[in-house]
């Protein structure tokens, strides 16, 4: 049973699990049996933090009812996100509330004419040491490559390091130009590639290690210094400080991935806390792929060894992300095949899903066969699990596909807002749907209930399980329903 | 009696003995002969109507349109007064057209001895209509569970 442990560090991290979240629910495959998520954050009221927990704990809320056992291996929901390790998915930073860095690094402590002092004065600006930390490190990555030392020594971490097998990978996210993510990697595979008397797990040395260092793909508005220490100018002489760090410091990773935009739109400017709140963007898609991508990847292409207890790896696999041509609004035609073949049925899938959900279930399930003779009732479309987990899932991945669609550049192949009464013209961009000579008696919706009422005979039904059935026809009803329509 | 003419028979209060009788095969007394029973059995032949339409609607409606969209009650009643109606007007033109051509004998329609007036045929028709709807109700409790989308129409 292998594991991918995925870290995600600062706010795109989190924004970029979230992406990952919204690809295995829809149940883009990944050659692992379980993600476990690990977030390094500081700033643990940020909205893009809080909404990503919120979704990872619906996705494992939903998958309790699911009889894994009986599960395809492409359905919705089929990767497990493993919470039994990490239940709360964070690795807390602590002592960063209400306190300035100042005061975190004992600067008054020091005499003021002494070494130290003179050291830490030179290295930090004096807005750095007055800076507090309950938001982060807001683009100060001087300032997390300092506090955020601590994480190592947090019973969190070290569970998670002791939970490593042989066959398990790890992937970490970052961004290289705000300050949480640009410190965090790099302290990150320095713990994990520990000397073997300071691991609690030696197996960790020598896992194969993945990480994608996310470069500048958006701005912030640019406002009073005093208002908001965060300047979007400095995003790209940081990224270059940072990768001239890496060049030489970080080469104990595997596989490396790099992503960038250079199409940016200009975010309102927040140092962190509730109104850090970015829409998704591509960007964070694509970085998630490259989780995909890692995962993929033969061992065999890994070499990792030890060498005078020091972990030496050879043969670091580089890669970037790239689209067909250049557009400011993509859409399937505008990505490669290979990209496709990953994401396209399955994000048209949940789509599909989760209209039907808003659309068509209310008036559906009282009178479908696919419902009445499994139990889809009143029940359970009053259960917490139908009417919270999932709905929850669901609108997340509904408000995640409309951000995407919003931002810039624009992520917009699927369309949420179809008529009911012509489902499938304008769902998929540029993709005409195949017409039927049935298309009277079975077309938009009743054709949906064609397919799902045709299979559910056909779905190996758990006894006490009816959100397993649901979840298994509906995966398998829009893969042949798209099938139909779109060919693909 | 054949089984179709006892299910006419029940019936036989909405459009009267005289109609029934000739349906049964009754010929008045003639010269040449000296009348009973003699004809055929119309009694047969609209039953084998009213079976056929019914298991064609039944079979049309479960397993050719076989629609999430019409598998509500409402749909499976129209298909039930489509069955009915169009046996009803067998029943009724036929039998409407057999008195205009003086086909039913002197001794049972009105005028002669008997008391078949156009108004008893329509009412052979209502009962038509009833028994192509039971063989349709029969039908479709029968053979529904085999339809992937109606097997719960109409309930």
């Amino acid at each position: 049973m292998s594991k991918l442990y995925v870290f995600g560090i600062g706010g795109t991290g989190s924004r970029v699990l979230k992406s990952l979240t919204m690809l295995l629910a829809a149940g883009v495959k990944i050659n692992t049996n379980e993600i476990v998520p690990v977030i390094i954050d500081p700033d643990l009221a940020a909205a893009d933090l809080t909404r990503t927990i919120k979704l990872i704990n619906d996705y494992v809320k939903v998958r309790e009812h699911i009889d894994v056992s009986m599960q395809s291996t492409d359905s919705f929901f089929s990767t497990k996100i493993n919470n039994e390790i990490l239940p709360s998915y964070r690795i807390p930073v602590q002592n960063t509330t209400d306190v300035s860095f100042k005061e975190y690094i004992g600067l008054s402590q020091m005499e003021a004419r002494s070494g130290n002092y003179a050291l830490t004065s030179m290295l930090f600006s004096e807005k750095n040491l007055n800076s507090t930390m309950d938001v982060g490190f807001k683009g100060n990555p001087n300032i997390g490559s300092i506090v955020l030392n601590q994480f190592a020594f947090s019973k969190e971490f070290q569970a998670v390091v002791k939970s490593v097998d042989s066959d398990d990978r790890i992937f970490v996210i970052s961004s290289i130009f705000g300050g949480t993510g640009a410190a965090g990697f790099p302290l990150l595979v320095k713990e994990l590639r520990r000397e073997k008397d300071r691991t609690e797990n030696e197996l960790v040395r020598t896992v194969p290690i993945g990480a994608i260092t996310v470069l500048p793909y958006f701005k912030v508005e640019s406002i009073n210094e005093t208002e908001s220490e965060i300047d979007s100018t400095t995003f790209i002489s940081k990224a270059k400080a940072a990768l001239s760090y890496y060049e030489v410091n970080l080469n104990e990773v595997n596989s490396l991935y790099y992503i960038a935009d250079n199409r940016n739109k200009t975010y309102k400017n927040s140092e962190g806390g509730e109104t850090q709140r970015n829409n998704a963007h591509f960007v964070e898609l694509a970085a998630a792929l490259a989780i995909i991508d890692f995962a993929k990847e033969p061992a065999s292409n890994f070499k990792t060894e030890i060498r005078n207890d020091k972990v030496v790896v050879e043969g670091t696999i580089y890669r970037e992300f790239g689209i067909k041509y250049d557009a400011e609004r993509i859409i399937f035609n505008s990505l490669h095949d290979r990209t496709n073949r990953t994401i396209k049925e399955p994000l048209t899938q949940f789509l599909l899903f989760c209209k039907y959900l808003d659309e068509r279930m209310v008036k559906s399930y009282s009178r479908q066969p696919w419902a009445i003779d499994h139990k889809i009732n009143d029940a359970f479309v009053r259960s917490s699990y139908f009417s919270s987990d999932l709905a929850g899932v669901k609108s997340a991945y509904i408000e995640w596909l409309e951000e995407m669609a919003d931002n810039i550049r624009s992520f917009a192949p699927l369309d949420y807002k179809t008529p009911e009464n012509d489902l499938y013209n304008n769902l998929i961009l540029n993709e005409r749907p195949r017409k039927s000579i049935l298309g009277i008696i079975k077309e938009n919706y009743d054709l949906f209930d064609d397919y799902l009422n045709g299979l559910q005979s056909n779905i190996a039904s758990s006894n006490t399980k009816e959100l397993h059935y649901f979840l298994e026809l509906f995966s398998q009803g829009t893969k042949k329903l798209i099938k139909k329509k779109f060919n693909f | 009696m054949n089984p179709f003419e006892v299910i006419y028979r029940l019936l036989v209060s909405f459009f009267g003995d005289d109609l029934a009788d000739y349906l049964s095969g009754y010929v008045c007394p003639s010269e040449e002969s000296e009348g009973g029973f003699l004809g055929s059995n119309h009694f047969v032949m609209y039953s084998i109507i009213a079976l056929v339409v019914a298991l064609v609607v039944m079979l049309v409606y479960y397993y050719a349109i076989n629609s999430p969209k019409f598998n509500t009650w409402k749909s499976w009643l129209l298909m039930l007064l489509l069955v009915g109606m169009s046996n009803l007007l067998v029943g009724a033109l036929n039998t409407s057209g057999n008195l205009a051509a003086g086909e039913i004998g002197e001794c049972l329609v009105n005028g002669g001895n008997g008391g078949i007036y156009a108004y008893n045929c329509w009412m052979f028709g209502f009962a038509n209509f009833l028994v192509s709807a039971i063989f349709f109700i029969i039908f479709s409790f029968a053979f529904k569970w085999k339809s992937t989308n109606c097997k719960y129409s109409p309930f």
